[in-house]
């Protein structure tokens, strides 16, 4: 049984054995903290013509007034897939973070890893999917959106005082990966008005992944009643900037990567929100190629779907992939399996590919300390 | 988001659908942490009626602006933690002598898992974190208010419930 159907059972059964006891209180005679006597109303007789004339112009009034608002009514405001100022802050953080990481560790796993026990992404299957050359891509995205895409009732983000000495503030992102594991990552960081600018606040902070210490900075934008964000996180001459593009389509980020101090890849990432679940869609374009990747974790967490339209070369593929993390014996760890369903113009391809999953459990922070749980 | 604050103004005049409203708000969240620590349906049933005419008697201990749920929550908790106290004098975590005694209720389908089979595995810790959670949909940063302990640790507490229950059920049915 998946956790969605446990979840779903044990709220069905609860609540039919639930008893309602709304009706064995007396409101009325019951005692209130701070509520007055009431003096005694005196019962007046009921007049029907009059409740009947009454009736009448409030239901005139109740139509004209509905009517009225509808014309009124401003068009419905944009849904924020984040809200609050930690979840804008921490997610801009920790997946910057968490994305430099995997592609800091692609390159080592590519060189290091090939081999008799290889743990990238190999085809295991394959049969004429144009998608196969970029799943070593998308691999370094959804390391980051495993854990940045958790069920949303498992995800938190929280800001309190520092504990540690040169900080202000503590930001701590809780999550669960697709095995269940609990993982923390814990951001340090400062806040203060620009002097120079009374209208942006600085920051500045660090973030531990993986035993690495990432440094981060960034500016806080106030414009009228528009607030702009802009981070980067930098290990060495490696770093990634956000920069927010939000308007009234939603909240949309770019990605901008330097790796070894040279400009290495740039991405648009759109997060929206689908029946309480965060939704990232990923645009990425080269010279001969482009890219867009929408992704979605199953509701049980047992998984991800990733639904993609890639173009190269002038022609178009868009697919599916079903995505679990799936045991694997040789390397003792666990791999992404990708399923993928393809379909360019009329033709219809599958193909399917293991491997390229880290282990989240190492990635989770406190300051160098690593806090997160197996299960 | 429900308007505690605007309904308990109207509470306090004694208004019978503000009344309403709060009870249907809250009621999940009060019977789900009843449930998880005195497993009786009887005195389930007292201890809720209980917990709001207690709500009401001391709506005037509550701050506006504070989480109104959590706070109506813990006076349940509270009362169903005192009953369980004066019948068993301390309170055991050990499941096997927790054994759940609420009535068995047959299931909606055939299916279909009753509460009994499904959070049997559970101490009660566990089971007030995922009753809270399942039940009444509280957030998980609000049950770390009401069960005092890390938001890490509830999460923590949550996960390995669930995979209790999980691997609970494929004993019970293969």
């Amino acid at each position: 049984m998946n956790r969605s159907d446990l979840k779903k059972f044990i709220k069905r059964a609860a609540l039919a054995q639930m008893p309602d006891v709304f009706d064995r209180i007396d409101l009325q005679n019951a005692y209130v903290a701070g509520v007055p006597e009431q003096p005694t109303r005196r019962v007046r007789p009921f007049n029907y013509a009059f409740a009947l004339k009454a009736m009448l112009v409030l239901i005139l009034a109740t139509v004209t007034g509905v009517f009225v608002y509808d014309q009124l009514q401003p068009e419905p405001p944009v849904v924020l897939a984040l809200e609050t100022e930690a979840e804008i802050y921490g997610f801009q953080m920790v997946s910057a973070t968490s994305l430099l990481s995997q592609i800091t560790a692609t390159d080592l796993a590519l060189t290091v890893k090939f081999g008799d026990h290889d743990t990238t992404t190999a085809p295991i299957q394959e049969s004429e999917t144009l998608i196969t050359d970029q799943i070593e891509k998308i691999t370094d995205y959804l390391n980051t959106m495993e854990v940045m895409l958790a069920e949303d009732d498992e995800t938190v983000y929280e800001v309190t005082p520092s504990d540690v000495d040169g900080y202000q503030w503590k930001l701590t992102f809780t999550t669960v990966d697709l095995l269940g594991n609990v993982l923390t990552y814990t951001i340090y960081y400062n806040e203060v008005l620009d002097p120079e600018d009374a209208s942006r606040r600085l920051i500045d902070g660090v973030m531990t992944m993986s035993g690495d210490e990432y440094s981060l900075s960034g500016t806080v934008t106030t414009e009228g009643d528009t607030v702009r964000t802009r981070f980067i996180a930098a290990r060495g001459d490696d770093s990634i900037e956000i920069t927010d593009l939000t308007d009234a389509d939603g909240q949309k980020y770019q990605y901008d990567v330097t790796k070894d101090g040279q400009p290495y890849e740039s991405l648009h990432m759109q997060l929206s929100r689908e029946d309480g679940a965060l939704v990232a869609t990923i645009d990425h374009a080269t010279a001969t190629s482009s890219a867009e990747y929408r992704f979605r974790r199953l509701a049980d967490g047992s998984g991800f779907e990733i639904t993609y339209r890639y173009e190269k070369n002038g022609e178009t593929e868009t697919g599916r992939m079903g995505v679990t993390v799936e045991y694997d014996e040789v390397s003792e760890g666990y791999n992404y399996q990708y399923d993928v369903e393809a379909q360019t113009g009329s033709h219809q391809g599958h193909s399917s590919h293991s491997g390229g999953r880290t282990s989240k459990t190492n990635g989770s922070s406190d300051h160098g300390m690593n806090t997160s749980f197996t299960l | 988001m429900f308007d505690f604050d605007g309904r308990l103004d109207a509470l306090r005049r004694k208004d019978e659908e503000a009344f309403r409203e709060i009870y249907d708000q809250t009621k999940h969240g009060v019977y789900a942490v009843i449930v998880a620590i005195v497993r009786d349906r009887g005195i389930a049933e007292d201890l809720m009626q209980d917990t709001y005419m207690k709500m009401l008697a001391r709506l005037d201990a509550y701050e506006p602006g504070r989480n109104f749920n959590a706070w109506l929550v813990q006076i349940a908790k509270n009362l169903a933690l005192d009953h369980y106290r004066k019948e068993h004098k301390t309170v055991s975590v050990d499941p096997q002598e927790n054994a759940y005694v609420f009535d068995r209720v047959e299931p909606v389908e055939s299916s279909e898992y009753d509460l009994e089979t499904l959070i049997a595995p559970l101490d009660t810790e566990e089971r007030e974190i995922v009753l809270l959670h399942v039940v009444s949909d509280t957030k998980f940063k609000d049950i770390a208010t009401i069960v005092d302990k890390p938001l890490g640790t509830v999460l923590w507490l949550y996960n390995r419930a669930i995979k209790k229950m999980r691997t609970h059920v494929g004993k019970e049915r293969p």
